[in-house]
């Protein structure tokens, strides 16, 4: 049976550590990335849409930083700054529109809402239209493809369903979407099940952390559940944004992987 | 006149790199996280409301392991995770609405279809925000109304503030919604605009030195202006301590 490229990959990220999702997403941002600073930083099109979108969401910017990357980012951020400042020369607060009522002002400290005076220049700070940092664009695309193909697989003769079940599963908020784009009931099934078994695993070995915390098992050697304190805050909010470093990880050749297992 | 507390961390927050409000915040949310672990893992109303929000953001959650291992982190996540697979026991399939609208939605552009599993996916949702992002977000209003309101007047912030790095774009936003009156408006986007120039001329310089024909020149303030234009424009880097 002919199988798609992002079957092998994801393949290959279920017998890695971590959600196979949130390493093959931060993949396809790096490559993108790369793409961005070595190809099309004088793209006049993507220089466009950074302007709209007012630079990068935060964790894709912070991933821009590599070596060589600094001619790159100062050209792409000169031009969004550039803009930012267009914005802030024309901003005039008009003197008729003043906030002087001690209530409004009472008001604005405790849900700022922009008064009507200031509203249009910081609209105009925004990020413009339904533009978001690209990096966040291409992952989502890619990210979809990727469902839609797990999904598949686990239904099927030959597919992912053993190695989902052996892995460290999705982590929540890819199993939300992963969820969403489900169409039968035989594939709900198998992901629940699937992602039951790992949960599940995870939550015995959270146990057994807790109890050999305990005076009376402290001295009981520690098996496969020493990392589960930094599997769990994968499991239920996604990687790292910034990859920092963590006490007990070590950084592989793609990212960080843990001692331990 | 009597200052508060926020106009000092304000003052001494400006005279170190990068935006103020995102600094003094950074250290709030590293005092509530220490606050946490260290005195509220076993109570009841935090870990309700850790539970309802399923956890933590993505940021706050690995904040929290900064330290390194904590039983406090193994005690509040195994809740957590109990808590998400109970939700998981009673799931039944449910099949995306079929209203004609969506249909057509669908077979026009695959990747907008409706969403399946509604019931599930709600429960599954964050029912409350982050707690450490609600915290974090009251430090940052209380933060930006001192600077407002203490931005003018004999010994306010504004000497402190044409000297420092400025705001960041997020948090001039939320400081033009809560300025005051004309002249505060004027102040900071005067000084912001300067602060902002001075940055731009600085990643211009940068550029221009990166040409074959300037490449031997010295480099000087300009160096790490595509770092300082990133926070700026994207937020920090997660600054955890007051060092550097």
């Amino acid at each position: 049976m002919s199988r798609h490229i992002a079957f092998y990959e994801l393949r290959d990220a279920l017998a890695q550590l971590g959600c196979p999702l949130c390493r093959l997403e931060t993949r396809v941002a790096e490559r993108y990335l790369d793409f961005l600073l070595w190809e099309r930083v004088n793209d006049p099109d993507l220089r466009q849409n950074l302007r709209q979108a007012r630079g990068f969401c935060r964790e894709h910017a912070w991933m821009l930083v590599r070596p060589g990357a600094s001619l790159g980012i100062a050209v792409m951020l000169h031009d969004v700054l550039q803009d930012v400042l267009q914005s802030l020369n024309d901003a005039v607060m008009q003197p008729s529109q003043e906030v002087r009522r001690p209530l409004e002002r009472l008001r604005m400290t405790i849900a700022p809402a922009p008064p009507p005076a200031v509203a249009g220049i910081v609209a105009a700070l925004e990020p413009q239209g339904e533009q978001i940092c690209p990096a966040c664009v291409q992952c989502r695309v890619m990210e979809e493809v990727y469902l839609d193909v797990l999904l598949d697989s686990l239904s099927e003769a030959g597919g992912l369903l053993e190695a989902y079940q052996s892995s460290d599963g999705l982590c929540l908020p890819h199993f939300r979407r992963a969820v969403q784009r489900v169409r039968t009931q035989r594939v709900l099934d198998a992901l629940l099940h699937a992602q039951r078994t790992v949960w599940e695993r995870l939550r015995y070995q959270l146990g057994e952390v807790i109890r050999k915390n305990d005076h009376r098992f402290h001295d009981e050697p520690w098996g496969e559940e020493a990392d589960a304190w930094l599997r769990v805050i994968e499991a239920l909010v996604g990687a790292a944004p910034t990859q920092p470093e963590v006490p007990g990880r070590v950084r592989g050749e793609d990212g960080y992987e843990r001692t331990g297992r | 006149m009597g200052r508060t507390m926020s106009f000092y961390d304000l003052r001494d927050a400006m005279a170190l790199p990068g935006c103020p409000v995102c600094r003094l915040k950074a250290n709030a949310v590293r005092r509530h996280l220490d606050n946490l672990l260290w005195e509220s893992v076993n109570d009841a109303g935090v870990r309700r409301e850790i539970r309802n929000a399923r956890g933590f953001c993505q940021q706050h959650a690995w904040q929290l392991v900064e330290g390194g291992s904590s039983l406090g982190v193994v005690i509040i996540m195994h809740d957590v995770m109990q808590h998400v697979l109970q939700l998981l026991e009673t799931a039944a399939f449910q099949p995306p609405a079929p209203t004609l609208r969506q249909r057509a939605r669908s077979a026009l552009d695959p990747s907008r279809a409706a969403p399946a599993n509604a019931e599930l996916l709600a429960k599954l949702r964050p029912q409350a925000p982050c707690p450490v992002c609600v915290h974090a977000e009251t430090t940052e209003r209380v933060l930006i109304s001192t600077l407002v309101q203490e931005l003018l007047g004999e010994g306010g912030l504004l000497s402190p503030f044409r000297a420092s790095e400025g705001l960041c774009l997020s948090h001039l936003r939320q400081a033009l919604a809560q300025t005051p009156n004309a002249e505060v408006f004027d102040a900071l986007v005067g000084v912001q605009r300067e602060i902002w120039r001075r940055l731009t001329d600085q990643l211009a310089e940068l550029i221009r030195k990166e040409d074959y024909r300037f490449r031997h020149e010295a480099r000087g303030e300009e160096r790490g202006a595509s770092l300082r234009a990133l926070a700026i424009l994207s937020g920090p880097r997660i600054i955890t301590s007051d060092a550097g």
